[in-house]
């Protein structure tokens, strides 16, 4: 009875010298979920994939080649939405003859 | 529509633009030129209209219908050389490619003619300060080329006859009817809903009247198929009588378009030598597969055998070989008509249809396929038999 008593005794102490590195290695295991995914790897495996490598068209990849472009000053839209300046910058009217057209076309 | 300042055809509207997709994309990608305050520098190498021949600023993000549309009647007007090549010999081709160029090519129209600016043909000019519009706005677009006869039967401007129903009661525009696929060339489209073995074998349409029918009245009124709904006359006539034979009323008809240059101006002018109104049936030229009717309305054309004399002559010599009455269908659709009031409003009524004494008779040669010999006799009203 004695010699049980002694041998629980021996792993509880066992176990309170130790119970940190348990500790730890959970910590570990939990933390590995928040690593960066290797994009790299995952890219590779979906190169696999003979279907993803045709080139796809969508308005979205054309829209993304201009919408990311740093905004630059439209010189075309400065004179373009200003009537003043269209009216200014016009090329004189010729007088357009009028048409010896006759009938219903 | 008054014409546009020149100022106004330019005019791009600087707040409602930039917000729209194409206003995302850099005004030379598409126009090319180059970014500059100074007029002359910025114009140079400009293209005003970068949608005509290939489309190639368009294409990039609609290459669906940048593959198709160049092949489309909008885009080739292939129905005027279907008709020429058939009058004609190859010999004379080249007098009337000439002519054709002069006289008939304006009429081509771009993606941008419908989508973001008038036709070039009837003076240009931005719709809504450049925003594009999917559907192209019906009078500054579809009826300022499609004027003188669909346009002013649709909107009632013939005076005396109302406007088609579909405008008067349902405000429908033309491309509640006509679809992008239709208007775009895309034949593939079609072939998704017309699958019938008769219809998949068909060749791209060479004239209007051509290949698959679309629309079709019955697309939105299936019931009027034979036997699908109560009508009497739905019943009796089946597919022998093209709907507007019943349903639309009197419309315009010319006579003898001659075409010349301007010994003022050097400018391409028309003349034509009478405009009327008619309303008058005769024999479907084409009975088909999809147009199978015995009975349509007929309308003069302008085409004369001389009407080319200015770039040589007789340009025309198998000008017979086609009718100067043709097939049509009036956009002035109404429910109830002359035709509907009675079975002998049409039995009976020479008045109706394209005899031998209503053609000139220089025309009758070229038109024995569609000239009615012999009037439908009267019927019993009470009975509805012969």
């Amino acid at each position: 009875m004695f010699l049980v008593k002694r041998s629980a005794k021996k792993r509880l102490d066992f176990m309170q010298k130790f119970q940190w590195i348990g500790i730890l290695l959970l910590a570990a295991f939990l933390l590995s979920g928040c690593a960066p995914v290797n994009e790299a790897a995952m890219q590779d495996e979906s190169a696999a994939s003979p279907a993803d490598l045709a080139p796809v068209f969508s308005i979205q990849s054309a829209l993304a080649r201009v919408v990311g472009k740093p905004a630059e000053p439209n010189e075309c839209l400065k004179c373009h939405a200003d009537k003043d300046r269209l009216i200014e910058t016009g090329d004189p009217v010729e007088p357009i003859a009028e048409s010896e057209s006759k009938g219903v076309g | 529509m008054a014409p546009l300042e020149p100022w106004e055809k330019a005019l791009v509207d600087g707040k409602k633009f930039p917000a729209t997709v194409h206003g995302h994309v850099d005004c030379t990608d598409c126009h090319e030129g180059s970014q500059s305050s100074d007029k002359e520098t910025a114009h140079e190498g400009m293209t005003a209209r970068p949608s005509e021949g290939e489309a190639k600023a368009c294409r990039e993000c609609h290459p669906d219908v940048a593959e198709t549309f160049p092949s489309s009647l909008h885009s080739t007007q292939q129905g005027y050389w279907t008709v020429l090549e058939a009058r004609s010999v190859p010999e004379n081709h080249a007098a009337l490619e000439k002519a054709f160029g002069n006289h008939c090519a304006k009429c081509h129209a771009s993606c941008g003619d419908c989508h973001v600016a008038q036709p070039a043909g009837v003076g240009g000019g931005l719709f809504e300060g450049h925003v594009f519009t999917a559907a192209p706005p019906m009078t500054r677009s579809c009826t300022a080329c499609h004027g003188s006869r669909v346009g002013n039967e649709y909107l009632g401007k013939n005076e005396g006859f109302p406007g088609d129903v579909h405008f008067r009661e349902g405000r429908m525009n033309c491309v509640n009817c006509h679809d992008n696929h239709e208007l775009h060339g895309q034949p593939a489209a079609c072939a998704e809903c017309h699958t019938a073995p008769e219809e998949m074998s068909m060749k791209p349409a060479n004239h209007r009247y051509d290949g698959l029918q679309t629309p079709t009245c019955e697309s939105c009124h299936p019931n009027t198929i034979l036997g699908g709904d109560n009508i009497e006359m739905h019943t009796v006539h089946g597919a022998d009588l093209s709907c507007q034979v019943c349903h639309s009323v009197t419309y315009t008809s010319c006579d003898g378009c001659h075409v010349a240059l301007s010994e003022k101006t050097g400018k391409p002018f028309f003349e034509t030598e009478n405009t009327y109104f008619t309303f008058l049936i005769g024999l479907n030229p084409g009975r088909s597969y999809t147009r199978p009717y015995k009975y349509v309305p007929l309308r003069h054309v302008p085409a004369t055998p001389n009407g080319f004399s200015f770039y040589g002559e007789n340009l025309l010599p198998n000008f017979n070989s086609l009718s100067t009455w043709v097939f049509a269908t009036p956009h002035n659709i109404q429910l109830k008509t002359p035709q509907t009031e009675s079975c002998n409003a049409c039995h009976g009524n020479a008045n109706l249809f394209l005899t031998i004494d209503k053609v000139n008779p220089e025309e009758v040669e070229a038109n024995q396929n569609v000239i009615v010999e012999e009037v439908p006799a009267p019927v019993e009203e009470e009975t509805g038999t012969p």
